[in-house]
């Protein structure tokens, strides 16, 4: 209780606070940065007070104007303008400012054609694994279009044995500019099992795991896709008989 | 005779050496030829004297040494990570209402979506049977320990402005959730869906202040009873920051 009463007055001194700007303590975003400065190049630019559309136009900069740009959230950017107002402008208007030197400023705006430029991407998944539920987190970085190496862990409740696992693989994509591109993938890991307490024999068990799998990756929106897979896994046991998993799974994966 | 014979040998070697002085002069003044602009066409007469003052001329005071610096245009970060702690009360059915507390990572795919990854800890009290009867535990007090994981799909479904007085206006959204993941209780892990809503209030734009309420379902059979879907109920207070 005593820590919700601290969590309590933390929340207090969070809400009263009137720091419009960046706060230095906040980690990762504090101290002084160096922020890229654009000039409007359109007729005006609208500042809404918040990411998002609803959010209600505020104040507008006007052509010839420069503005600071601190951040990007989703498809919205803050700018501060010169007299120190903080608002939010959409990527399709930022992306018409010019930079100091004339330029076209260049947004690097997430689309299908440069997917490849972005080397870093995250999946959640859910499926199912030897028939317990299957949930999964992965981050996997691109070596080139083609060929990628994911470090996944997931986790696998079941009626009669709990599965954890972490992998580590190597995918092949085949049609990397395309919407829809299949993959084949091949990895190795740890597997841990266990058994519900509520049966009468225990096992625990770490042995190592291979798969080989396939799947597809579905191209929906700027930094989203649809993901499924097969894997067949292989458990190598300390037992004489090696013992078989199959696996399937289905979720998102986004690019960061 | 000897003599003879070393003249023999001598000849040809100082022909072919005034031949090959000869041939890379020749070599040399093509070279040099070629260097020359383009629309020279006639022979060239240099005056050495006027080369002289020209060069005298044409040559600065002081070497100026300036390095061109590379100007590097800063990178426009990004904060579509959400980063947050959470506490409240969790009501573990048959074992009460008890404090929870855990951790949120939220990731903003678009204005309107975001994908959360939660953990919370949490601990169970006693059952009715057990503060009955007083002898019976139905279980060990390690096997109370409650915890859960679980990876969510969030809405935006109602963004906002929240008014406080005459001139301050927060920014806000009511979001509905859903996922999935586990809870380890008693001793067991339960594949656990859970469903909810949550509101959340921007403090400025880096801190957010957050109401979650949260229902968890999982199958459970504890000591052997027939199986039956749990709703764990969780109401929790959080903040956050982006980053």
């Amino acid at each position: 209780m005593r820590r919700l009463c601290a969590l309590c007055l933390l929340l207090l001194s969070a809400v009263t606070a009137e720091a419009r700007s960046l706060p230095s303590w906040v980690p990762f975003v504090g101290g002084p940065k160096a922020h890229r400065e654009v000039v409007v190049a359109d007729p005006y630019i609208e500042m809404h007070s918040g990411p998002g559309t609803g959010f209600p136009v505020f104040f507008v900069v006007g052509r010839g104007d420069s503005v600071q740009v601190l951040t990007r959230r989703t498809d919205w950017y803050l700018v501060r303008e010169h007299q120190g107002r903080e608002g939010w402008v959409t990527e399709q208007q930022l992306a018409r400012t010019l930079e100091l030197n004339g330029k076209q400023i260049n947004l690097e705006i997430p689309t299908l054609e440069n997917l490849s430029k972005h080397r870093f991407e995250g999946a959640v998944m859910f499926g199912d694994f030897g028939g317990a539920s299957l949930t999964s987190i992965g981050v996997s970085y691109g070596f080139s279009d083609h060929l990628s190496m994911e470090l996944s862990a997931g986790a696998a409740p079941g009626n009669i044995y709990d599965v954890d696992l972490v992998t580590l693989s190597l995918t092949h994509t085949m049609l990397p500019a395309k919407r829809i591109s299949p993959y084949l993938t091949l990895g190795t890991g740890q597997i841990h099992t266990s058994v519900h307490t509520t049966q009468a024999q225990k096992v625990d068990n770490t042995n190592q795991i291979s798969f080989v799998g396939a799947g597809v990756r579905v191209y929906l929106t700027r930094r989203f896709i649809a993901r499924a897979e097969y894997d067949a896994n292989y458990i190598y046991t300390k037992r004489n008989q090696n013992e078989d998993a199959r696996e399937w799974k289905a979720g998102f994966a986004f690019f960061f | 005779m000897e003599s003879r014979l070393r003249l023999f040998l001598l000849t040809p070697l100082m022909v072919s050496i005034l031949l090959c002085s000869s041939g890379c002069s020749l070599f040399r003044h093509k070279a040099k030829t070629s260097n020359e602009p383009a629309t020279s066409t006639g022979p060239v007469v240099v005056d050495a004297a006027a080369s002289a003052t020209t060069a005298t001329v044409t040559e600065p005071v002081l070497e100026p040494k300036v390095e061109r610096r590379k100007i590097k245009t800063p990178k426009i970060h990004s904060s579509d990570f959400e980063v947050g702690i959470v506490g409240g009360i969790l009501s573990i059915e048959d074992f009460g209402s008890h404090s929870v507390y855990g951790a949120r990572l939220d990731f903003h795919i678009s204005e309107s979506f975001f994908l959360e990854g939660a953990y919370g800890l949490s601990r169970g009290g006693k059952t009715t049977a057990e503060s009955l009867s007083g002898n019976i535990q139905v279980l060990s007090n390690a096997n109370r320990k409650y915890s859960y994981y679980n990876l969510s799909l969030g809405w935006d479904a109602l963004p906002g402005e929240v008014f406080v007085g005459e001139n301050r206006a927060y920014n806000s959204a009511l979001y509905f959730i859903v996922g999935a993941g586990g809870t380890k209780f008693a001793g067991d892990n339960h594949f656990t869906v859970n469903g909810g809503f949550g509101y959340r209030v921007l403090v400025n734009n880096w801190v957010t202040a957050r109401i979650d309420i949260r229902d968890y379902l999982y199958d459970t059979a504890l000591l052997n009873s027939p199986k039956k879907v749990v709703n764990n109920l969780e109401a929790t207070l959080g903040l956050s920051f982006y980053f």
